[in-house]
């Protein structure tokens, strides 16, 4: 156990329905090794790129609809362990961008909203210590896998990095 | 007084929007930054801002000793105070254990 942390550097969100199928490399999921895989979210961080304003409605959610077969995360994505002592685990929770057929996200499952402004807006959200957070459990739907995307009600997305601090166990 | 007594707060979590460069949200506006705690919805694991300054109690279920959101609040009042907590749910699920410092924090 120990924590990790997914980036994902300079992308763009798209305005995508719920239980619309995501496209790849607008969003940033996060799904269970194994049917019993447990994982905890504790930060989430966003911070804009854009040249010009543009809000991203962005929003934290559980997938309706996995994902099949994701793809191994390509530059400028990575997920990297904190500590790097730390030992790896036999399974590991899939962070992936891209997939052969991308998720869908639950209509009712929402986990946190958080919109903000990309032409210089910062947003971080980070649960207590004292807290197991956002949970996720095994690799099906609902529970096993959950994603950043955006939702956007209004306007045009723009350029984001964002990351996700998670443990699994 | 039980100095031991633990607050609800040690359950907090913290979000921050800035636009303080920023032309901002309608929520958020230019030049504005909000810094709010959150909490854990206990039975929906959604994630619930705080509302500051704090005028209003937040819903809670003395059954699994949480704060719960509006929503949830109302399901456990019609069902007469039953708790749906989803730790319950997923420890039901699941033969894994969460991180040691965490159970009974």
């Amino acid at each position: 156990m120990a924590l990790r942390t997914f980036t994902f550097t300079s992308w763009t969100p798209t305005a995508t329905a719920d239980t619309a199928t995501l496209a790849n490399n607008t969003y940033m999921a996060l799904k269970g090794g194994s049917g019993t895989q447990r994982f905890r979210v504790e930060e989430i961080y966003m911070g804009g790129q854009a040249g010009s304003s543009s809000v991203n409605d962005m929003v934290f959610a559980r997938h309706s609809t996995i994902a099949t077969t994701p793809s191994a995360l390509a530059a400028p994505a990575a997920d990297n362990i904190l500590d790097a002592s730390a030992s790896a685990l036999a399974t590991v929770v899939i962070s992936f961008t891209a997939a052969a057929t991308g998720p869908q996200r639950l209509a009712a499952g929402y986990l946190l909203a958080l919109s903000f402004n990309t032409f210089g807006g910062i947003v971080r959200w980070v649960t207590s210590p004292n807290e197991v957070g956002v949970t996720g459990l095994g690799n099906t739907a609902n529970l096993g896998e959950m994603s950043l995307s955006d939702k956007s009600d209004t306007g045009t997305a723009g350029l984001m990095s964002a990351h996700i601090v998670y443990e699994p166990y | 007084m039980n100095s031991n007594a633990k607050s609800l707060r040690r359950y907090e979590g913290y979000l921050l929007i800035d636009h303080s460069v920023s032309p901002g949200t309608s929520e958020v506006p230019e030049g504005r930054k909000m810094e709010t705690p959150t909490f854990i919805c206990s039975h929906c694991n959604s994630i619930c801002i705080i509302h500051m300054p704090r005028t209003v109690a937040l819903s809670y279920c003395p059954k699994c000793d949480h704060q719960i959101c509006r929503a949830c609040d109302a399901i456990r009042a019609m069902s007469g105070g039953e708790c749906r907590s989803f730790e319950k749910l997923i420890d039901q699920l699941s033969t894994v254990n969460p991180p040691s410092h965490l159970i009974g924090a």
